[in-house]
């Protein structure tokens, strides 16, 4: 399952990309598994055709998916497992830019270690 | 001594006409309700929450219950009262609750706004198997094989246009657009999969029970059939 907000800076279409490689990550899309058309996604996710389907280039692009033409797009049976690491990089990124524009805002590292913790039910 | 012509025309037809509205009519709130698509010991606060959100994502109002079944009540009572046949009458109710779908599943279809997705193709054998597509095209196209019957013509095609209608609505639904807003992903895609399964099934059951019906009517053998079907029905243990 996917979903697009519409209120975060990160365009629609790298939401889906980092959601579906996240899935494949995950293991909940195994390879070969068949994905659903760009129409479909589009319709479902509220989105123009042509955002799903840059999504879907750039996961292709990626080695991510695999397109079989009109049998649709799948997971490909071999994922990049060097992009793990590019991943948590990223992640690891994503969270300093977030603490530090907290800590810009005054908030102690207390603070947020709180509310994270809260948060995330820890 | 009553004719069983008349019998079946005006007062099988006229009755069942009224039930049927009155039916539309009382159980609309009931029909418009969510919440009867899943079992007490199925819902959970989250999934009733679910519920509610996408109740207001589809926005079907009460009318489109209500109104053909009032619509279907007059037509019963014109038909009981013989200003019109009971065929006749039977093609124009069934294409007034076909109209009506249309116009909810339209409704429903362009309404709402969509921010989650399942990562799950849907096709159109997703639900039922491929063999119920051929099955209920020809059961809704077979009506006007009777078309060049006397006092047959407006109802076959009446029934014809119903039977297509919903038969296509079936098929859309299948396809039809998932209405989640993402805000408890798991409990929504459950609503979503009860929901979409159960309306492509009833509306492939409409699809096939209409023409059913009309057959019935004209090989009026097929009744006492249903007689005993019924008498099965009720001594069934519960």
């Amino acid at each position: 399952m996917i979903a697009v907000d519409p209120r975060i800076e990160t365009p629609p279409y790298q939401q889906i990309f980092e959601q579906v490689r996240a899935a494949i990550e995950r293991g909940s899309l195994t390879p070969g598994t068949p994905l659903p058309t760009v129409r479909q996604l589009a319709g479902d996710l509220g989105v123009a055709p042509n955002t799903v389907a840059r999504a879907y280039a750039d996961l292709q692009d990626a080695g991510w998916l695999v397109s079989e033409g009109r049998r649709g797009t799948r997971v490909a049976s071999k994922t990049p497992a060097a992009d793990r690491r590019a991943r948590s990089h990223a992640l690891a990124e994503a969270c300093a830019r977030f603490a530090d524009s907290l800590r810009h805002r005054g908030y102690s590292r207390s603070e947020i270690a709180a509310e994270l913790s809260r948060l995330l039910g820890s | 001594m009553l004719n069983w012509d008349v019998l079946l025309d005006r007062w099988c037809l006229g009755l069942f006409l009224v039930g049927f509205g009155l039916w539309l009519t009382i159980g609309s709130s009931q029909f418009a309700d969510l919440r009867r698509y899943f079992r007490a010991s199925e819902r959970t606060p989250e999934l009733d929450a679910a519920l509610g959100r996408r109740q207001t994502m589809e926005a079907i109002p009460l009318a489109a219950w209500f109104v053909p079944g009032i619509f279907n009540v007059l037509l019963g009572i014109a038909v009981l009262a013989d200003r019109l046949a009971g065929v006749a009458g039977y093609g124009i109710g069934v294409c007034a609750f076909a109209l009506s779908l249309g116009l909810a599943y339209l409704r429903m279809r362009n309404n709402g706004v969509r921010r989650a997705a399942a990562l799950q193709p849907r096709t159109l054998t997703s639900i039922v198997p491929m063999w119920w597509y051929p099955a209920a095209a020809v059961m809704s196209v077979a009506p006007l094989a009777y078309g060049d019957v006397p006092g047959y013509t407006l109802a076959s095609i009446c029934v014809c246009a119903a039977s297509v209608v919903t038969f296509a609505l079936a098929a859309l639904s299948n396809t039809m657009v998932a209405l989640m807003t993402g805000e408890n992903p798991e409990a929504e895609l459950r609503v979503e999969q009860r929901l979409r399964c159960a309306r492509v099934k009833g509306l492939f059951a409409v699809s096939m029970g209409v023409p059913f019906v009309f057959f019935a009517t004209f090989c009026a053998s097929i009744v006492p059939l249903y007689m005993g079907l019924g008498a099965i029905r009720l001594h069934k243990a519960p």
